[in-house]
């Protein structure tokens, strides 16, 4: 097992008092596997894979859990008191970094430094993963890698800054700046978001294709379900800070298949994706999670996060609601690979 | 039940505070000065340490003269005699120095400890009427009609030598609680005087920077970008001298006009108050007018624009208006402490600190510390009042 | 290969606009110097006094002053050393201490003491640098019993630490006086915090980097943007605490000249001001190159990509 997260929870404090951003996150990913991450913007997913570096800002950030990266734990909240645990995240986060486990972003061409042209971003990262051989050994890998993602006139693009390349280039740039340090775990958080079509497309074919030939495991995050069902072997479904389902998807044709025991808001976004409800329904999906009604926003809020928008709820009898309202389900095994967390699917 | 008073403690509250008492203790002193002119300088006399105890033993080492006597013989008239060699004060005997300053009517008592302790004998041998020596300690009430310069002497004999210790004790009629200048004007009446210089032509240089500054401002946003650079380059070129210069030029050209150079502060000032009034204004006018400009008509437009630059501009007024003020008080101590200001016989902060500065050598440092105290914290305060008055009426903040 | 220092069309704009700033600023001077009243210039009308005024500034009549007798460069070489050691001191001390205060203070924005010296700085600030000099002098007569004048200074047998200490008491007036400080700090702190927001930042992170040499940079950047906007009244201060400390600067001569009763020195002073502006336009032609080493991709061609 490369990756294990086990009951992570992260709270930001707000005026009002803490808000809970992530509920009980557990995740698992092997060696050479692709997994997913599905859910709309404020599901919590991109704060998910910063506390797995140690990226959080807020404070207080993650409040309890485990994250053991193999076999050494990055981050263990009952071994000592807070300010001991704390202390080892920062340092082992800090050391995974760019060695073991890199991340990629979604817009590439801000998170590349403005002032340095590429040649220069190479050799400075270079220097900070200490790796062995001068600048001549750095170029060299880099250009390999850049030609593995199909990047064309790398001489150009190496003497550039940024700000002229293209959000293709800069996104190829910043895989390869990601891979110098040669990690056997790479987070991508919507990589293609930024880009157009066609081009997002051959960039994940390109990553895929290097990940497997390099043997690097695959986390991608995104809110394309097509490039999830194509890219990725499991898919953790999430919704508003919890995880929802987590289920297998490499050997079914799921566009096809709607019998499957599926969370509702799974099936609410594989339908969206077939395209069967059209614009308006995509757009109350999207909406769903930024424009919450309050109430499951506070922390007194003990019930499923999907309470308010879930339409299997809806067709239920009182006493059935009751339930989703006053607990919060947990993840159960539904069938195998398949886990779900609903009162009402078995 | 925390939480609601804890609302009130923010820091712009706070700032607003100080900087609300800061005004109206200017204004008082203000008004003070206003409505009883002379009566503040009474004369008296001249160079006075504080009569307020404690400033008189901070930092200020009065003028005692001590003195090994030998040969010590006493005439037939009871006056004694003797040579006397003249030793520093610091040296072996007194460790703390006595108030040589005090008013009729009030309490003197002084304590010599002495740094020798085989003391046998203390006797006064000179000294006003009325003033005893009881256990090692002077004590005296002067009378009303004991006024003056009193020589004081005591004499100290240890086991081997004899000591003398002469000071002059002065009594006032009146109190001067922050001591007197050369000229025994007291320097409590000076500083009320001086306030005069602070707010007023602190208003008028605002006056002047504020309305050419919100107007251009304003206009250059509104007419493009031609009228823009014209006023940039006109800025420009006003920032482009050091301002003290500016500023000699008028205070030579107007014959020490303070209220010519008040109108040459605001001239000076005109540009800082363009540079903040064009960047709200720019900020306004890329999210909120654009959208609105398409739809409306002509003449709705400039409402709505004057309103809407009205609303944004408010809370830099108050922060502009206090940064004039402080500015124009920096201008005025500045110049009149060169002597290219205001002019004797009119008395400024700034004239204080220069008539102080030579007195600072002789050790009086009164006439330079508390006009530096006050300037600080009235500037101080303007300052908290315009940052605090800016939070509290910043539309981003609420 | 973009990184190194070429003379391009864009640098000889911006010199030729620095310059013609400079000549607007003296014609601007003349201009205002017309309005002293003299008694040498009483039958003549504004123009001729104006004209006679730019005249020696562009005909480079500075032959000699009136007040010293000697030749008007000799007098402002004499002095102006003086005056550049104290700009030269209070420019180097600003940038050395803001950097390391500024990155203490962000990075590790928790501990008591950044607040304390938060606190402290702000309070000094709104003292003026008239009455922080003169504080300054009356605590070193009082307390020290030495009189930090100029003469001290220059005479013999000062030794390099009483030298250091007397320059170091006009400087710190210099720098702490005004919120000069206290204004510079304050924005490399809000430079520093606006780069722990940017994308690029966490990318440094992410990729196992130490960001310390980006935020060094950062604050490089806006010190130097806003010394030379604040240069020009660093000069007013220094005028200001040349008169307090007796030192034999410009600033001493400029007041010299205004109070001079009967014919001013009309040479001497343009002569001064000609200086003092000159390190003003030499302050921002020095910004606008550090600032282009920092920042080479703005002055580099075309955008290429979308």
């Amino acid at each position: 097992m490369l990756l294990h997260v086990e009951n992570l929870d992260v709270e930001y404090e707000k005026s009002a008092g803490f808000k809970k951003i992530l509920d009980n996150i557990s995740l698992q990913i092997g060696r050479y596997s692709r997994v997913g991450i599905i859910g709309e913007s404020g599901s919590g997913k991109t704060q998910f894979v910063h506390s797995i570096l140690g990226l959080l800002n807020g404070s207080p950030g993650v409040t309890s859990g485990k994250i053991v990266f193999r076999g050494k734990e990055l981050l263990n909240t009952d071994s000592g008191d807070e300010k001991t645990w704390r202390e080892s995240y920062v340092q082992n986060s800090t050391s995974v970094r760019g060695n073991d486990i890199s991340i990629i972003f979604q817009d590439a061409k801000a998170s590349l430094i403005p002032y340095q042209t590429i040649n220069e971003q190479i050799i400075e990262t270079w220097k900070f993963l200490d790796l062995k051989g001068g600048e001549k050994e750095a170029i060299e890998k880099a250009s390999t890698t850049l030609r593995a993602l199909n990047l064309n006139d790398i001489d150009r693009v190496l003497k550039s800054y940024p700000d002229q390349m293209s959000g293709g280039e800069c996104q190829r740039v910043y895989i390869m700046l990601a891979l110098l340090g040669d990690p056997l775990l790479l987070i991508a958080d919507e990589p293609t978001s930024s880009l157009d079509d066609a081009n997002a497309r051959t960039l994940l074919n390109h990553l895929n294709d290097l990940c497997t030939n390099r043997g690097i495991s695959l986390l991608l995050i995104s809110h394309e379900i097509e490039d999830i069902i194509r890219f990725t072997d499991y898919v953790y479904v999430m919704y508003n800070g919890s995880i929802m389902e987590a289920f297998d998807i490499s050997d079914s044709d799921v566009m096809v298949s709607t019998s499957k025991s599926n969370h509702p808001y799974t099936k609410t976004l594989l339908q969206v994706a077939n395209g069967k409800f059209g614009v308006m329904q995509n757009e109350q999906s999207i909406s769903s999670c930024v424009e919450q009604n309050k109430d499951t926003l506070k922390n007194e809020f003990k019930g499923c996060p999907y309470y308010y928008y879930c339409g299997l709820r809806k067709e239920l009898s009182g006493d059935s609601q009751n339930k989703c309202l006053d607990e919060k389900p947990a993840l159960h095994e539904v069938s195998k690979n398949n886990k779900v967390a609903c009162w009402h699917v078995d | 039940m925390k939480q609601p008073i804890k609302k009130y403690f923010k820091p712009q509250n706070i700032q607003l505070l100080i900087g609300i008492s800061v005004l109206i203790s200017l204004l008082t002193a203000n008004t003070l000065w206003f409505s009883q002119h002379n009566p503040m300088i009474s004369r008296g006399p001249s160079d006075m340490p504080p009569q307020i105890e404690i400033f008189q033993s901070l930092l200020y080492t009065p003028d005692i003269s001590t003195y090994i006597v030998e040969d010590d013989t006493w005439d037939s008239w009871g006056n004694s005699g003797g040579r006397r060699i003249s030793i520093s004060s610091d040296s072996l005997l007194i460790s703390n120095f006595p108030i040589t300053a005090i008013q009729t009517g009030s309490d003197y008592e002084y304590h010599p400890r002495f740094k020798a302790n085989d003391i046998s004998e203390l006797e006064l041998t000179e000294s006003p009427e009325g003033m005893t020596l009881t256990d090692g300690s002077i004590q005296w009430m002067p009378g009303e009609l004991q006024i003056g310069t009193f020589p004081v002497s005591l004499r100290i004999e240890t086991d081997s030598t004899t000591y003398e210790v002469d000071y002059t004790l002065r009594v006032t009629k009146e109190f001067y609680p922050l001591g007197t200048n050369e000229r025994g004007n007291s320097l409590s009446g000076l500083l009320i005087a001086g306030s005069k210089w602070t707010l007023i032509p602190g208003m008028i240089a605002a006056s002047i920077a504020i309305s050419f500054g919100l107007l251009m401002g304003v206009f250059s946003n509104y007419y493009g970008s031609h009228v823009a650079s014209m006023f940039d380059g006109f800025s420009d070129l006003i920032e482009s001298i050091p301002a003290l210069i500016i500023i000699f030029i008028i205070a030579v050209a107007s014959q020490f006009n303070m209220y010519l150079i008040m109108a040459g502060v605001g001239l000076i000032l005109i540009p800082k108050v363009y540079a903040v009034i064009k960047s709200t204004v720019n900020q306004f006018v890329e999210n909120q007018f654009v959208e609105s400009a398409l739809e409306i008509g002509f003449e709705k437009k400039v409402v709505y624009w004057r309103e809407i630059v009205w609303y944004n501009c408010k809370s830099d007024m108050i922060s502009l208006t206090t940064y004039c003020i402080t500015f124009s008080i920096l201008i005025e101590i500045t110049i009149s402490y060169l002597n290219l200001g205001v002019q004797d016989p009119d008395i400024s902060w700034g004239l204080i600190l220069l008539e102080g500065r030579d007195s600072i050598l002789s050790g009086e440092y009164w006439m330079v510390v508390f006009p530096a105290i006050l300037i600080s914290i009235s500037i101080l305060g303007l300052t908290l009042l315009g940052s605090g008055a800016k939070q509290f009426l910043d539309p981003k903040f609420k | 290969m973009n990184n190194s220092f070429q003379i391009g069309t864009s640098q000889i704009m911006l010199i030729s606009r620095l310059l013609a700033r400079f000549f607007l600023s003296m014609v601007f001077f003349c201009f205002l110097l017309t309005f002293i009243p003299d008694i040498s210039y009483v039958d003549t009308s504004k123009m001729t006094r104006f004209l006679d005024h730019l005249e020696v500034l562009i005909l480079f009549e500075f032959d000699y002053s009136i007040i010293y007798g000697d030749s008007v460069w000799e007098v402002i070489y004499t002095n102006g050393k003086y005056t550049l050691y104290l700009i030269i001191s209070a420019i180097f001390i600003i940038i050395a201490m803001v950097i390391p205060l500024s990155y203490y203070s962000v990075m590790y924005n928790n501990r008591t003491l950044s607040k304390w010296i938060d606190n402290s700085l702000f309070a000094i600030s709104s003292i003026p640098i008239l009455i922080l000099s003169i504080l300054f002098m009356v605590l070193a007569t009082e307390i020290f019993n030495f009189v930090p004048i100029f003469n001290q200074y220059s005479g013999e047998g000062a030794t390099f630490t009483q030298k250091a200490l007397i320059l170091s008491l006009p400087v710190l007036s210099i720098i702490l006086g005004d919120g000069i400080f206290y204004s510079v700090y304050d924005s490399a702190k809000d430079k520093i915090t606006k780069i722990k927001t940017e994308s690029w930042f966490k990318g440094i992170l992410a990729r196992g980097g130490n960001p310390r040499r980006h935020i060094i940079r950062g604050i490089v950047e806006t010190l130097i943007i806003s010394i030379s906007g604040k240069i020009t009244y660093l000069l007013s201060g220094i005028i200001i605490v040349e008169m307090v400390f007796s030192w034999q600067g410009l600033g001493m001569l400029i007041v010299d000249v205004f109070k001079q009763s009967g014919q001013k020195d009309y040479p001497l002073l343009i002569a001064i001001v000609a200086v003092l502006l000159i390190i003003i336009q030499a302050v921002n032609a020095a910004k606008i190159f550090i600032l282009q080493k920092l920042n080479p991709e703005k002055s580099n061609g075309l955008v290429t990509g979308s």
